[in-house]
C-alpha cells in the first residue's frame, strides 16, 4: 500500500462523493431547474475527472490497494480494494456517466419536466457512486448494499415516464428480475466472506471444494442476471427501450459491465479453475450472441433493437472469459493472454460506441417523436452531424476496420486461431465453433446496423414526423463528438488502450504473472495497425482518383424509378422487408409473428399486415409460468381479505407458535 | 522487390482481362463470336471520361459507397500471395483483417445502395446482406482448416507453405475446401448460380441492381472494384486449389497467370451450362457449404 495507491483510492471516494451529491438539490427543491442540471454536470465532471486519473494511475502502475473506513455498517466494515480490475471498470462508469448527464440537459430539460427531471438528477448520481462503490467494495455487505442502491436507482431512473404504461411494466420487470438476482447473490457472498465478512484475497479460493460449484453457479445466475447473459436477459429489451436514452446509455455501456465485473471479481477469487466453467461461459456466450443478433434483426424498435446488440456484445465477452479459462486450463498461455487483451478491450470499446448509438437514437427521438423505424427515413439531410455520429456509432459495433470494434474482435479472434493453430484435437474442435458462430454473429450484426443507419438515414422520410425533423442542439451533439474520437482513436491506435489496460488483462488470468509488457496483444496489434495505415492511405489515393474526375461534370437527376410518374416514400424498403429473408431462415430461433391481412371481396378496403419478433422467452415460457402459478394459487387469496382484527390473529397466532417451539 | 513490383502490376491491370475471357468462353457456348477480350479495359476508360448524374434523393454516402469499397479491396489485395509469392503486406492476424475488409466493402455498398431511397436498390441490398453473412462461416472454416494445416496466422505462410502441397496426405480434405471455397467465390463475385451478371431483370439481380443508379468514374470504380474482386478471391482460391511451386519465379509467375485465365474460363464454363438458382435455394447451397467446409475441419483432425 504505497502512497500513491492510496492517493487514487481517496481520489475515487472523492469521486463517489462528488457522484452522489451532484443529484441533491434535486431531492430538496425544484426552484432553480436550470441551475441545478449545470451544477450537477459539474460535479460529474469533477468527480469524472478525479476517478478518470485514479483509474488511469493504478492501471498504469499495477498496484493496488485496500483501504478499511473506521466507519461500519451492520455486521460489516467499510472496506475498500482498487486494483487494475477495479480500474478498468472505473473508465465506462467515468467517461459515460458525465457525458449522460451533459446530454441529459438538452434533451431532458428541467424547466420542461419538473417532476421526471428531479428523479433523474438525483438518481444518476447515486447510480454512479453506487456502481463505483461495487466495484470498489471489498466487504461482502458494503458490496451488496451498494449493488441494491444500484438496482434501485436504476429503477428509478427508467420509471422516469411513469405515465405511461409500457414504462411501468418494463420497470416491474426490471425490478423484479434484479431482485431474483439478488436473492442468488446473498448465499453467495454469504458463503464467500471470510470471519470479517471481507472478500477472500485473489486466488485464495480453492476451486475443487464441494461448494465451489455451488458459488459458481450462484455468482453465474446472480451476476447474469445484470449482466443480461441469456437466458438471464428478459428484463433488457424493455427496460432500454422504455428508459430515457441517456439512461439506456448508461445502463448499457455500464451497468451490464458491473455485472461482468461480479463474474469476473468471483473467478479471479479461486486459484485453480475447473475447465467446465470455461466451457459453460464459452457456450453460454456463444448462445446470446447468436440468439441476441438474430431477435434483433427482427426488431422495428429502433431502442430495443440496440438492447439485443448489447446483449449480443455482452454474449462476445463472455465467450472470452470462457475461452481464458478453456486455455489456462489446456496449457495455452499465448491463448489466455489474447483473450484477457480482447476481453478488457471490449468491455471498454462497447461502453464508447453503444452510448454513441443510444445518445444518437435520442437525438432521432428528440427531433422526430418516434423510434419506431418504419416512420423514420431521409433523416440525413434534416440531422447530418446526428447521421454522421451515427455512421461512426455503425461502423464501430459492425466490427468493421479501421474502427475500435474491429480492433478488439480481431485479438479475440486471434486468440481463439492461436488455439485452433496450436493446440490439440479437442480444443480445435471446441474452439472452432465459438469461431464460426463469431463470424456468423458478425456477419449477422453488419446486416442488423445497415438496416438501422439505412433506414433512419437514407432515402426519404417514411412519416411527416420524420419529415419535419430538426438537428438537436449541441449539449446532445458534444457527448456523441467525444465518444465518437474515442473510438476513432481506439481503433486507429489500439496499442494506446490495450497497453493501458494491460494490469486488468493480467489480474484475469490467474496463473500467468510477472512482466508488465505482454508482447503478444501489443506487437499483434502493431502488426494490423500497419494494415489500418495501409488502408487509409489507399484510401485518401481513391479520394484523389475521385476529385481528380469531378470537374467533368455531375449532373443531378432523379433515382430510378421505372417509368413511375408519381413515385413515393412508401415504396422504399422497408426495415422489415430488408431483415424479412434473413427472419425467415431463423425463424425457428426467432419466432416472429407475422398477422396477415384477410383480404375479403373485388375491392378490398384498408388493411394492416403486422410483423413482430417478440421477446421469446419472457411471452413464452417466463409470463405463462408465473400466470399458471397466480392461477393454482388462487386458494391462497383467501387468506388476503383485508380484516385487520383477522391479521393482528395471524400475527398472535404465528408468536404463539414460535414461542412454544422455542421452548421445546 | 521485383516480386512486390509485379504483384502490384498484375493486381492492378489483369483483373478486367478475366472477365473479357468470362465473356469470350459464354460467347464461344453460345456460338458467337463475343465481345473483344480488352473490352473491359475499354468499358472502365469510357466510364473513366464521362460525367456522373447523381440522384437528388444521395447524400455524400452514395459517393463514398464507391469510393471505401474500391479502397478496401485494394488493401485486401495487397495481403494476397499471388501464386506462391509473399504478399506486399503481411502481418499475424492477417486473414481476419482480409475478411473484414471485404465486409467493409459490402457495407459501404449496401448503404450506398440503400441511400437512393429506391425499392430496387433496397431489394438488391436485402438479398446481398443475408447472402453475405451466411457465406462468412464457410471462409472462416477454410481459413480454420488451413491455420490448423500450417501451424501459423498469417495468409502468406497459409497459403503458400509446403504443407498444401501435401495432397497425398490430405488430399480429401483439401477436396472438400476447394468445394466449399468454390461456392464462396461465386456468391463473393455474384457469379452464377448465385446471381446473374448479366439478367436485365432488376427483380432477378443481386449485385448488379444495387449499382443501378450509379454513373461515370464513380461507376468505373464499381466496376473495377468487382473485378478485382474476382481476381483476389480467385488467387485465394487457387493457392489452394492448384499449389505449384517451381524452379525460379518467372516460371511461377507464368503458371499464376495461365491459372487466373483458366479460373476464369471455368467460371464462365458454369455460367454457360448453369442457370441460377432460385433464391430460396441460395441459402440451403451456402448452409452445405458450410457443411463441407466443418467436414474438412473433421477429416485434417482424425
Amino acid at each position: 500500500m504505497t502512497g500513491i495507491a492510496s492517493f487514487s483510492l481517496t481520489l475515487v471516494l472523492l469521486a463517489t462523493l462528488l457522484a452522489a451529491l451532484s443529484g441533491t438539490p434535486a431531492f430538496f427543491t425544484s426552484r432553480w431547474p436550470r441551475l441545478r442540471q449545470y451544477f450537477s454536470i459539474s460535479l460529474m465532471f469533477m468527480a469524472a475527472m478525479a476517478g478518470l486519473s485514479a483509474a488511469g494511475t493504478v492501471l498504469l502502475t499495477g498496484q493496488s490497494d485496500i483501504a478499511t473506513l473506521f466507519w461500519s455498517l451492520p455486521f460489516g466494515a467499510i472496506a475498500f480494494h482498487l486494483d487494475p480490475l477495479a480500474a478498468l471498470f472505473l473508465l465506462p462508469i467515468f467517461i459515460v456517466t458525465p457525458l449522460a448527464t451533459l446530454y441529459g440537459r438538452h434533451y431532458w430539460p428541467a424547466e420542461h419536466n419538473c417532476r421526471s427531471e428531479r428523479q433523474l438528477s438525483l438518481f444518476s448520481g447515486v447510480l454512479t457512486a453506487a456502481m463505483t462503490l461495487v466495484v470498489i467494495a471489498n466487504n461482502v455487505v458494503l458490496f451488496l448494499i451498494a449493488w441494491e442502491i444500484m438496482a434501485l436507482a436504476a429503477w428509478f431512473l427508467l420509471t422516469a415516464e411513469d405515465d405511461k404504461r409500457e414504462v411501468r411494466r418494463s420497470g416491474t420487470v426490471y425490478l423484479i428480475a434484479t431482485h431474483c438476482g439478488t436473492l442468488l447473490l446473498i448465499p453467495l457472498f454469504l458463503l464467500l466472506g471470510d470471519a470479517n465478512l471481507n472478500l477472500p484475497a485473489a486466488g485464495t479460493l480453492d476451486a475443487s471444494s464441494s461448494s465451489a460449484t455451488l458459488l459458481f453457479f450462484l455468482a453465474l445466475f446472480g451476476f447474469g442476471v445484470k449482466a443480461g447473459i441469456m437466458p438471464l436477459h428478459i428484463w433488457l429489451p424493455a427496460a432500454h427501450a422504455n428508459a430515457p436514452s441517456h439512461v439506456s446509455a448508461v445502463m448499457s455501456g455500464v451497468m451490464l459491465k458491473i455485472g461482468l465485473y461480479g463474474i469476473i471479481r468471483f473467478l479471479t477469487l479461486h486459484q485453480q479453475l475447473p475447465i467446465w466453467w470455461g466451457w459453460v461461459l464459452l457456450a453460454l456466450g456463444t448462445l446470446s450472441a447468436l440468439l441476441a443478433i438474430a431477435s434483433a434483426l427482427g426488431q422495428h424498435d429502433l431502442k430495443r433493437l440496440l438492447a439485443y446488440s448489447s446483449i449480443e456484445n455482452i454474449g462476445i465477452i463472455t465467450m472470452g472469459l470462457g475461452t481464458v479459462i478453456v486455455a489456462t486450463d489446456l496449457g495455452l498461455p499465448q491463448v489466455a493472454l489474447l483473450a484477457a487483451a480482447a476481453l478488457t478491450f471490449h468491455i471498454l470499446n462497447h461502453a464508447l460506441f453503444k452510448p454513441l448509438l443510444f445518445f444518437g437514437a435520442g437525438s432521432i427521438m428528440h427531433a422526430t417523436g418516434t423510434r419506431n423505424l418504419e416512420r423514420l427515413g431521409g433523416l440525413h439531410r434534416r440531422m447530418p452531424a446526428t447521421a454522421t455520429l451515427f455512421l461512426m456509432g455503425t461502423l464501430a459495433i459492425s466490427t468493421l476496420p479501421p474502427l475500435n470494434g474491429f480492433a478488439s474482435e480481431f485479438l479475440l479472434y486471434t486468440s481463439l486461431f492461436t488455439a485452433v493453430a496450436t493446440g490439440n484435437t479437442f480444443a480445435v474442435l471446441a474452439l472452432a465453433i465459438p469461431l464460426v458462430a463469431l463470424a456468423l454473429v458478425g456477419g449477422l450484426a453488419l446486416t442488423c446496423f445497415v438496416k438501422v443507419y439505412a433506414m433512419t438515414f437514407s432515402g426519404h422520410p417514411r412519416s411527416q414526423d420524420a419529415a419535419e425533423a430538426h438537428e438537436s442542439s449541441r449539449f446532445i451533439l458534444i457527448p456523441m463528438v467525444i465518444l465518437a474520437l474515442l473510438s476513432l482513436a481506439a481503433g486507429i491506435i489500439p496499442l494506446a488502450p490495450v497497453w493501458l489496460l494491460d494490469a486488468a488483462s493480467q489480474a484475469i488470468i490467474p496463473s500467468t504473472m510477472g512482466s508488465k509488457f505482454h508482447f503478444p496483444p501489443i506487437s499483434l496489434l502493431s502488426g494490423v495497425m500497419g494494415g489500418f495505415w495501409a488502408l487509409l492511405g489507399i484510401l485518401l489515393l481513391v479520394i484523389i482518383l475521385y476529385l481528380l474526375r469531378r470537374h467533368q461534370g455531375e449532373a443531378a437527376g432523379t433515382t430510378w424509378d421505372c417509368g413511375y410518374l408519381v413515385p413515393s416514400p412508401r415504396i422504399q424498403y422497408t426495415p422489415s422487408s430488408f431483415s424479412e429473408l434473413l427472419i425467415k431462415l431463423l425463424s425457428g430461433i426467432v419466432k416472429p409473428r407475422f398477422h396477415h391481412p384477410v383480404l375479403r371481396g373485388i375491392f378490398p378496403t384498408d388493411t394492416l399486415f403486422t410483423s413482430t419478433v417478440p421477446e421469446r422467452e419472457l411471452k413464452g415460457v417466463i409470463f405463462p409460468l408465473m400466470s399458471g402459478i397466480r392461477e393454482r394459487s388462487a386458494r391462497l387469496r383467501a387468506l388476503q381479505h383485508g380484516q385487520l382484527h383477522l391479521y393482528i390473529l395471524y400475527i398472535l397466532a404465528t408468536l404463539i407458535i414460535l414461542l412454544t417451539w422455542a421452548y421445546l | 522487390m521485383t516480386n512486390t513490383l509485379i504483384h502490384l502490376l498484375l493486381m492492378l491491370f489483369m483483373p478486367p482481362l478475366l472477365f473479357g475471357v468470362i465473356g469470350k468462353t459464354k460467347a464461344a457456348f453460345s456460338g458467337r463470336v463475343g465481345a473483344p477480350y480488352l473490352q473491359p479495359y475499354h468499358d472502365l476508360f469510357r466510364l473513366w471520361r464521362k460525367g456522373a448524374v447523381f440522384s437528388s434523393s444521395t447524400t455524400f454516402l452514395f459517393r463514398a459507397g464507391p469510393i471505401v469499397s474500391l479502397a478496401a479491396i485494394v488493401t485486401a489485395g495487397l495481403l494476397i500471395p499471388l501464386g506462391s509469392h509473399l504478399p506486399p503486406l503481411s502481418f499475424t492476424g492477417d486473414m481476419i483483417f482480409f475478411a473484414y475488409l471485404l465486409a467493409l466493402a459490402r457495407f459501404f455498398t449496401m448503404a450506398a445502395a440503400l441511400d437512393t431511397g429506391s425499392s430496387f436498390e433496397g431489394m438488391g441490398a436485402a438479398r446481398e446482406a443475408s447472402f453475405a453473412c451466411l457465406a462468412e462461416p464457410t471462409l472462416f472454416f477454410a481459413l480454420v482448416v488451413l491455420a490448423r494445416l500450417s501451424g501459423s496466422l498469417t495468409l502468406s505462410s497459409m497459403l503458400t507453405g509446403s504443407f498444401s502441397r501435401s495432397w497425398d496426405t490430405t488430399g480429401a480434405a483439401i477436396v472438400l475446401l476447394v468445394a466449399a471455397l468454390f461456392v464462396v467465390l461465386l456468391v463473393e463475385n455474384c457469379r452464377i448460380p448465385f446471381d446473374d451478371p448479366t439478367t436485365h431483370l432488376e427483380l432477378t439481380m443481386i449485385h448488379e441492381v444495387m449499382v443501378l443508379d450509379h454513373s461515370g468514374p464513380l461507376f468505373g470504380f464499381i466496376q473495377y472494384g468487382a473485378t478485382l474482386k474476382l481476381f483476389i478471391l480467385g488467387a485465394f482460391f487457387l493457392n489452394i486449389a492448384l499449389p505449384f511451386s517451381c524452379c525460379n519465379d518467372m516460371a511461377n509467375w507464368l503458371f499464376f497467370i495461365a491459372a487466373m485465365l483458366a479460373l476464369a474460363i471455368s467460371i464462365g464454363v458454369i455460367e454457360s451450362v448453369m442457370a441460377r438458382l432460385r433464391l430460396l435455394r441460395i441459402p440451403q447451397l451456402l448452409v452445405a457449404a458450410t457443411i463441407l467446409a466443418a467436414f474438412a475441419l473433421v477429416l485434417i483432425l482424425s
